[in-house]
C-alpha cells in the first residue's frame, strides 16, 4: 500500500479552488451564525414587509421604540377627548382639532429629542420623514379601525371619533402617496395639510360653519370620496413601491 | 464596472457598480452656524484609502463629517460623492446605500439586542434582505463582539457600545465610511484591531476618520488633514506631518508627529 506525503497529495482542485471553497465555507459559517444570533421576524412584521414592499419601513415600523409611547399618547389622547365631547358638550371644535393633536403627538415623538439614533437615521436612503409619514398613517388606521369597534360597544362616541377619523386616513394616505412620488415628505406633509385645509374651507364656504367638514352630514356626502381618495393614494404607494417590473406588470393590468 | 463585493473573502454586501469617481470631491464648502463658521472654504478630494483629520475642538472635523454624511446641507460650495450630487433626491439615495457614518455622539435603543440594532440599520440601508443576517453577523465578527451579539444594549460597556456603533457603519460594505472618533472608550487592544479593520476597509473604500489621536492618524492612515477654524490648514501623508515635527523641542508633543501637528497649528494661528 502506497501512502501519499502531504507533499504529493493532490487534492484534485487548484489552489484558486481551494480558496473558493474557504470563502463558501466562510459564508456558510456568517450565514448560519447570522440566522442562530437573530430573532425571527413577526407575523406582522412579515404582512406588513409585503404591503409596503419593502423590509426596512417594515422592520422601522413594528419595531422602533420611539413609535410605542407616542403610539399610545396620540391614541389615547384622541380617544379620551372623543369620550369628553360625546358625554359633556357638543362643541365640535374638537373633532377639528383632535386630528392635528395626534399627527403633532407622532411627530414630536420622531427627531433628535426623542430618537437616539436620529442623527445615524438622517443618513439612511430609507427617509426618516417617510417612516414618520408612515407612522401617521398607521397610528390613523389603527385608531380608524378602534373606532369601528368603539360603534358596537358605544355608539355615541364613536359617531364623534368616526367623523374625523375617515377624512385622516384618507388625507394621512394621501400625503404619504405624495410624498412616495415626489420623493419628498415635506412636499406629502404640505399636500395633507392642504387638502384638509381646502375641505374644512370648503365647507365652512357653503355652511357659514367652521366645523361642517367634520358633521354628520358632511361625512355621509363625503365618505366615498374619501374612500376614494384613500384607495387612490395606498394604490399609488404601493405601486411606487415596487421595482420596474412589477410596475410595468401593474400599469399593464390597470 | 461591477465589482462583486461578495466575491471577496469575508465579505457578503450584494453586487454593485462602482464609478470609478473619487469618493469625496469638495469645493469651497462653506456653512455658519450663526455668527460661528463652521466650515471655510473647504475645497478637497479623496479617492481610495484612509484620511485622518485632525483638529483642537471646534475645529470644523465634525461639520464637515456631517456634511459629508450628507445630515448638513452646507450653505455655499459643492459637493459630490462617489461621483454624484447628494442635492439630487435619487442620487442621494444611492449614495447613502453605500454610506457608512459613526457620528460622535452615538444613540442606540437600550432594549435591542447587538444583532438586532445592527441589522434595523442594515434594512435601513435597503441592502438585499437575502444578505442581511450574514452581514450583520459580519460585522459583529470584524468588530470582535460575537460573544455579545445577543446581549441587550444597555448591558455593554462604552467601548462595546462604540464598537457596535462601528459595526452598523460598516455592516453595508460602505464605498464611504466617515466615522467620527471611533476610538473614543476602545481600550488598547481594541484599538489596534480596530486600526486594521480600517486599513482593511481603506483598501476598497473612501474612509474619513475624525480623532483627536495622532498616533492612530499615524499607524493607520494614508493621509491626513488638520483643521482649524472651519479651514483645511494642512494635508499630507502623516510621515509629511511627522517630518515637520523631526526637531525636537518644537511645536511640543512627546512624538514627532505630535510635534508637527502643534508646528501647523501654530502656523496656521499666526496668520
Amino acid at each position: 500500500m502506497t501512502t501519499q506525503t502531504p507533499s504529493s497529495f493532490d487534492p484534485g482542485v487548484t489552489e484558486e479552488e481551494m480558496h473558493t471553497l474557504d470563502v463558501n465555507l466562510d459564508r456558510v459559517w456568517l450565514g448560519v451564525t447570522g440566522t442562530l444570533w437573530s430573532i425571527s421576524t413577526s407575523r406582522i412584521e412579515r404582512v406588513a414587509g409585503s404591503l409596503l414592499r419593502s423590509p426596512a419601513l417594515a422592520r422601522a415600523l413594528v419595531t422602533t421604540p420611539s413609535l410605542i409611547f407616542s403610539w399610545i399618547l396620540a391614541s389615547a389622547a384622541v380617544f379620551i377627548l372623543g369620550a369628553v365631547v360625546a358625554n359633556f358638550t357638543a362643541t365640535p371644535v374638537v373633532p377639528l382639532l383632535a386630528p392635528a393633536l395626534a399627527g403633532v403627538a407622532v411627530a414630536f415623538a420622531y427627531g433628535a429629542g426623542a430618537d437616539p439614533t436620529y442623527e445615524i437615521s438622517r443618513t439612511m436612503p430609507t427617509s426618516a420623514r417617510m417612516i414618520l409619514l408612515l407612522r401617521v398613517s398607521v397610528v390613523f388606521v389603527t385608531n380608524a379601525i378602534l373606532g369601528s369597534l368603539a360603534t358596537a360597544i358605544v355608539p355615541g362616541v364613536a359617531d364623534v371619533t368616526m367623523l374625523w377619523l375617515l377624512p385622516m386616513v384618507a388625507i394621512s394616505l394621501l400625503g404619504l402617496a405624495v410624498a412616495v412620488v415626489t420623493h419628498s415628505a415635506t412636499i406629502g406633509g404640505g399636500a395633507s395639510l392642504a387638502v384638509w385645509g381646502v375641505i374644512v374651507l370648503a365647507a365652512q364656504f357653503r355652511t357659514d360653519q367652521l366645523s361642517a367638514a367634520v358633521s354628520q352630514s358632511a361625512l355621509q356626502s363625503l365618505a366615498p370620496v374619501y374612500l376614494l381618495i384613500a384607495a387612490l393614494s395606498l394604490g399609488v404607494t404601493l405601486w411606487m413601491s415596487g421595482d420596474g417590473a412589477k410596475r410595468r406588470e401593474l400599469a399593464g393590468w390597470l | 464596472m461591477v465589482v462583486t463585493t461578495a466575491s471577496r473573502p469575508g465579505t457578503i454586501a450584494a453586487p454593485r457598480e462602482r464609478t470609478g469617481a473619487p469618493g469625496v470631491l469638495l469645493r469651497d464648502v462653506r456653512h455658519a452656524f450663526g455668527r460661528h463658521q463652521a466650515l471655510d472654504g473647504i475645497d478637497l478630494s479623496a479617492g481610495t484609502g484612509v484620511f485622518g483629520l485632525l483638529g483642537p475642538n471646534g475645529a470644523g472635523k465634525t461639520t464637515l463629517l456631517r456634511a459629508l454624511a450628507t445630515v448638513l446641507k452646507p450653505s455655499q460650495g459643492s459637493i459630490r460623492l462617489l461621483g454624484r450630487d447628494p442635492r439630487n433626491n435619487d442620487e442621494m439615495r444611492q449614495i447613502r446605500r453605500r454610506l457608512g457614518y459613526l457620528p460622535q455622539q452615538f444613540g442606540y435603543y437600550p432594549n435591542f439586542t447587538v444583532f438586532e440594532f445592527i441589522e434595523y440599520f442594515a434594512l435601513l440601508k435597503e441592502m438585499p434582505p437575502r444578505h442581511v443576517k450574514a452581514a450583520v453577523a459580519l460585522a459583529i465578527k470584524r468588530v470582535g463582539l460575537e460573544d455579545r451579539a445577543k446581549t441587550r444594549m444597555k448591558s455593554l460597556s462604552g467601548g462595546m457600545l462604540r464598537r457596535v456603533g462601528i459595526a452598523q457603519a460598516i455592516v453595508n460594505e460602505p464605498e464611504l465610511l466617515l466615522l467620527d472618533e471611533p476610538t473614543v472608550g476602545l481600550d488598547p487592544e481594541q484599538r489596534v484591531l480596530f486600526r486594521g479593520l480600517l486599513r482593511e476597509m481603506g483598501e476598497r473604500a473612501t474612509v474619513f476618520v475624525s480623532t483627536h489621536l495622532v498616533e492612530d492618524v499615524a499607524i493607520a492612515c494614508n493621509e491626513v488633514a488638520i483643521m482649524e477654524a472651519g479651514a483645511i490648514v494642512f494635508r499630507g501623508n502623516p510621515v509629511d506631518l511627522t517630518d515637520l515635527g523631526a526637531v525636537p523641542g518644537e511645536g511640543g508633543g512627546d512624538s514627532a508627529i505630535e510635534r508637527g501637528y502643534g508646528l501647523v497649528l501654530a502656523s496656521a494661528r499666526k496668520r
